[in-house]
């Protein structure tokens, strides 16, 4: 049962008057230039999402558990491999990027997160963290959310958030802007015929006008017009950017690496952005887990390693926090085709300069289960709340509906 | 929708098209002169290879990605060792070739993967040489000369594998090899009618 | 017809949707037939003489085991054969039932899945159901290979619930858990499918109220009559033809034509394509064309004989990745479609196909040729010629207008009253088709 973004709106109290989307896009499109971000004077969230339902247990390993090696004879991880991280729990032996920063003091653990009757659907569940709303559908995301309230999109700033993903998550889903998407910016380009480069002005200035006065009664040709008009305005800003701050620091090979890659050129380069959305996917280890996880989760470290490498020679470590989740944890015990099925409740990472790091919350009682399900112990929309007020400056009860504790991470 | 009337867009989509020769060159006329309209009964279709040509359609060579991949680990020899994934593929493998060609596969997999990655690092200088508009040959005679021995040293290695497996697969299966290549064998689908339809 | 719009106009409509656009020699046939006997056609592919197109196939050698070969494969037919409906439901079929090769990693199989869509692309569901369900590379997709007695793996049970019947909520946990049960055993070999009887839980089992022992196949009948699998699929394929937001009344007519057919689609389909909902201006240009609407379409209109050996990576950057979608859920189509990258891509792929393409047909004319043949001496005639040919005209005056301002000025932008040469012209020519490619109107089907 969907309600309709203004009912939502309504119910959470919010008192300002808000241009209606389309509205709020055409002011974005006639903006000519994009004014560059200041170094420390606002704060950026980069939200990793890793996509599939990432085992907690194989992360965070607790293994001073005797219960953990009982119930996973073949998945359990052996205490001397792990990386401590105090006495109870470590990280997984392919995190070792991620280790060295923990014991810098940078990333935080946050145990035992989720939420109440915790949905075991991928889509359904990853909807719910996006959008922080377990109790019913909703069109926008907390971070669509914090943008609609905050000033960053006032002047028509179409970069407040970047995706650096294909497909917009439903975390950036907002009433008053569509966030770009850019996964490959060297693809992202308004090409004409490169045999007659004397008529491209003339081509791309016909495409403006008649971009700029399209109106059509048909049910899309609203969004289509102001996604191209965006795509344009855009490919020809980021162009720049990337010509303009290259990186010799190494980082994995793949798309999350790329896109990691990318959102620190962003920073570095100035674009006025304040959130970044980048996936890490293939958690879904129904089958021979510790092959495909442990791949992964080097692949998270050294990305996350490399990247805050990176901010570091550009002296920008100071403005970045990155926040990793997951849709779900796994089930305790491990099944038939060494995996494990989707579970529930599992640890979140936050990492930056400004992070007290530590492990924070309780480990979820191995034993005492629900229905071989962890039972949560942290409300996810505690750890929001901690980065919306205490990191972004925003007020979470306006984006999260009520206040929630918050967690001492920053 | 333009106020366009529906008989006028009738005549242009129903225009019946017959290949003419070449007309002399002409001038467009002026956008307010006078419109003459040559409303022939035929006309040549506005592009060539048109649906009225006898042209087959068909896929230029692909750009990119796996093809340029396979033709620089194998070069452009044709030998009659198949695709080891496609082996894996055939519906009529039992379980037990199934374990022989992964053991086969087993035993050369260290030296592949050394081999490939080799390879793989290479790549890069290679595409300079391509995307400099040089068609296809690789210029630097050094990074040939490396290609070319690693070329030799992988076909060793799936030769190796190869005859370790021929002699498991029967003569049929390697004619079903062929067929399943070109989509003439059937594919291990389910696809029967249901029985009765179960309990309710 | 309806809204005094010809026949023409519909037919236009109905091949953008049960089809992927029609060639203008596919359109005279169709206008020929009128639109009930094009209809008709669509909905018995079984009599139409597709020959011509298994024989281009043959000729064309592709690899049935390469992965991006097949994708190409499918392409080819989709852009070539005489049977569009078919096609398009083979795709309903592919993006329902969303199995990716990423995972199963096995081209053959997922060909041998594809084949089964296309078999039964306007065939009864039950039967659909149930052969998709012993698919091998189903059976590999959603794990069913590890669901043993004993120890039971639900994946399969919780997505034939929640994406391939129900919908999401309208069954409860422990449903999935007996209905996993129920699936145990069904496992897959090289040769297929394969009932391992000693991995099959036998006991009594209860799913959604219907008790007994149930296995596999009783679990497909009793989801297939279910009153929310009707409204599901009704909606499904509503939004898949006709508009992106059906209303409850439309829904409720099709579901019933579902039911009360016992679950054939050929009449499902029929009735969506017959309804008056689907022939109203709500439906014309309603719904943004997915990536291979687009692309596919744009090789009919334009007749592109030479395609390029990349277009399921083109397709794919759009957000389409056929034998690939991001997961089993498919793609969620209509406004999905549109970001800021893959408007790009699109805008990108226009280019392509008005620079590299034309170039094709330089060998055989001129633009000055394509010119006079057509009878298009001023530069208003030239725009709407293309406007007509690749977006039925819906476009405001002013889009229209600064258009023909383009086609009439040269090389450096300044107006002139008579293009000067030939080069002029195929530049503006080109410039022409690829500013309609990228208008938002050409994005709507």
């Amino acid at each position: 049962m969907s309600i309709s973004r203004r009912t939502f709106l309504q119910g959470l109290g919010l008192m300002s008057v808000y241009l209606s989307a389309p509205e709020a896009l055409l002011l974005s499109a006639k903006a000519a230039e994009y004014a560059p971000r200041t170094a420390g004077k606002s704060k950026i969230l980069v939200l990793v999402q890793m996509s599939g339902g990432n085992d907690g247990l194989n992360t965070v390993v607790p293994y001073n558990n005797g219960a953990y090696y009982q119930l996973r004879p073949t998945l359990a991880i052996e205490p001397d491999k792990v990386l401590p991280l105090d006495r109870e729990i470590g990280l997984n032996p392919n995190m070792i990027g991620l280790h060295e920063l923990f014991k810098n003091g940078k990333v935080a653990v946050v145990q035992g997160v989720g939420y109440p009757n915790p949905s075991r659907s991928h889509f359904r569940s990853i909807e719910i963290w996006q959008t922080a709303q377990p109790d019913k559908i909703v069109e926008t995301g907390w971070l669509g959310r914090y943008l609609d309230c905050a000033d960053c999109t006032k002047n028509g700033n179409i970069f407040a958030a970047v995706n650096v993903e294909p497909t917009l998550p439903k975390t950036l889903q907002s009433n008053k802007i569509m966030v770009p998407s850019v996964s490959n910016v060297f693809d992202f380009k308004f090409r004409t015929d490169p045999r007659y480069l004397q008529d491209r002005e003339t081509q791309v200035r016909a495409f403006e006008d008649i971009y700029g006065t399209f109106q059509s009664k048909r049910p899309n040709a609203e969004l289509l017009r102001n996604a191209g008009l965006e795509a344009n305005k855009a490919s020809d800003y980021l162009q720049k950017i990337v010509r303009e701050y290259q990186s010799e620091i190494k980082y994995p090979d793949g798309s999350f690496g790329n896109g990691l890659k990318f959102i620190s050129q962003m920073i570095s380069g100035g674009v006025d952005s304040r959130i970044f959305t980048v996936n890490l996917d293939g958690f879904d280890t129904h089958t021979n887990q510790a092959n495909g996880q442990n791949k992964l989760l080097k692949q998270f470290s050294e990305g996350v390693a490399a990247f805050y490498k990176d901010l570091e020679r550009n002296n920008l470590q100071d403005d970045v926090v990155l926040f990793g989740f997951s849709e779900f944890g796994r089930r305790v015990v491990e099944n038939n085709g060494r995996g494990t099925d989707h579970g529930t409740a599992a640890p979140v990472y936050v990492i930056g300069s400004k992070v007290k790091g530590g492990v924070y919350g309780e480990h979820p009682s191995m034993t005492a289960l629900d229905d071989g399900d962890l039972k949560y112990k942290m409300d996810f929309r505690c750890v929001y709340a901690t980065l919306l007020d205490r990191w972004m400056g925003a007020d979470s009860r306006e984006i999260l509906g009520q206040r929630y504790e918050y967690i001492p991470f920053v | 929708m333009t106020g366009r009337s529906c008989s006028s867009m009738l005549r242009l989509h129903v225009l019946l098209f017959t290949f003419l020769g070449c007309s002399s060159l002409a001038l467009l006329p002026s956008v307010a002169g006078p419109a003459m309209v040559e409303e022939a009964a035929s006309g040549q279709n506005i592009f060539s290879c048109s649906e009225d040509s006898n042209v087959v359609p068909s896929f230029t060579e692909e750009r990119g990605g796996e093809g340029r991949a396979r033709k620089m680990l194998l070069g452009n020899q044709r030998d009659d060792i198949p695709d080891f994934k496609q082996l894996k593929m055939l519906p009529s493998l039992t379980m037990v070739q199934r374990r022989e060609l992964k053991a086969a596969l087993e035993s050369t997999r260290a030296q592949m993967q050394v081999l490939l990655t080799k390879m793989k690092q290479l790549r890069p200088k290679s595409e300079g040489a391509r995307s400099a508009g040089r068609p296809g040959g690789i210029v630097d005679p050094q990074v040939r000369a490396q290609i070319l021995q690693l070329r030799t040293q992988i076909q060793a290695l799936r030769t190796k594998s190869w005859e370790e497996i021929k002699p498991k697969l029967t003569q049929g299966q390697l004619i079903e090899l062929a067929a399943m290549r070109k989509g003439e064998l059937q594919p291990a689908t389910f696809n029967e009618p249901m029985t009765g339809g179960g309990r309710q | 017809m309806t809204g005094g719009k010809s026949d023409v106009f519909w037919i236009n409509h109905l091949l953008r949707r049960a089809g992927f656009g029609v060639t203008p020699r596919e359109l005279k046939r169709y206008v020929a037939l009128g639109y009930d006997g094009t209809v008709n056609e669509l909905l018995n592919p079984e009599n139409v003489d597709n020959m011509q197109l298994e024989e281009s196939i043959k000729q064309q050698d592709f690899d049935y085991t390469a992965i991006n070969d097949l994708k190409r494969w499918w392409i080819y037919r989709m852009a070539f054969t005489r049977c569009p409906l078919e096609e398009k439901m083979t795709l309903f079929w592919h993006g329902h039932f969303a199995t990716s090769d990423r995972k199963v990693n096995n081209a053959y199989a997922m060909y041998g899945q594809n084949m089964l869509f296309r078999k039964h692309a306007l065939g009864n569901f039950h039967e659909i159901l149930y052969n998709a369900s012993k698919d091998p590379a189903m059976i590999l997709w959603l794990d069913n290979q590890q669901n043993r007695k004993g120890k039971p793996n639900e994946n399969y049970a919780r997505e034939i619930m929640e994406l391939f019947t129900l919908g999401i909520g309208n069954y409860s946990e422990q449903d999935i858990k007996e209905a996993a049960r129920a699936f145990t055993g069904w496992q897959t070999l090289p040769s297929g499918f394969f009932f391992n009887q000693r991995q099959h839980d036998y006991g009594a089992k209860t799913v959604l109220g219907v008790s007994g022992n149930l296995n596999g196949d009783d679990v497909v009948a009793i989801l297939v009559k279910q009153k929310e699998t009707s409204k599901f699929l009704a909606t499904k394929l509503i939004k898949y033809f006709a508009f992106d937001d059906p209303d409850p009344a439309m829904v409720s007519r099709i579901a019933d034509v579902y039911m009360t057919s016992k679950y054939n689609m050929r009449k499902v389909v029929r009735a969506i394509l017959t309804d008056p909902a689907f022939l109203s201006e709500r439906a014309f240009h309603a719904k943004i064309k997915s990536p291979a609407e687009l692309v596919i379409g744009s090789l009919k209109t334009l007749q592109i004989r030479k395609l390029d050996g990349d277009l399921p990576m083109t397709m794919a950057r759009m957000g389409q990745d056929l034998l690939m979608p991001p997961n089993v859920k498919g793609w969620d189509g209509g406004t999905a479609w549109i970001a800021t990258d893959t408007m790009m891509e699109r805008f990108n792929f226009a280019n392509r196909v008005t620079t590299t393409k034309f170039s094709e047909m330089s060998k055989f004319s001129s633009a000055q040729e394509i010119v006079d043949n057509q009878g298009l001496t001023s530069a208003g005639k030239l725009v709407d010629y293309f406007l007509d040919l690749l977006v039925d005209a819906d476009v405001p005056a002013s889009t229209r207008a600064k258009l023909v301002s383009y086609v009439s000025s040269d090389l450096s932008g300044k107006p002139v009253s008579n293009i000067p040469d030939e080069k002029t012209l195929d530049a503006k020519l080109r410039g022409l088709v690829h500013l309609i490619m990228t208008l938002p109107t050409y994005q709507l089907a």
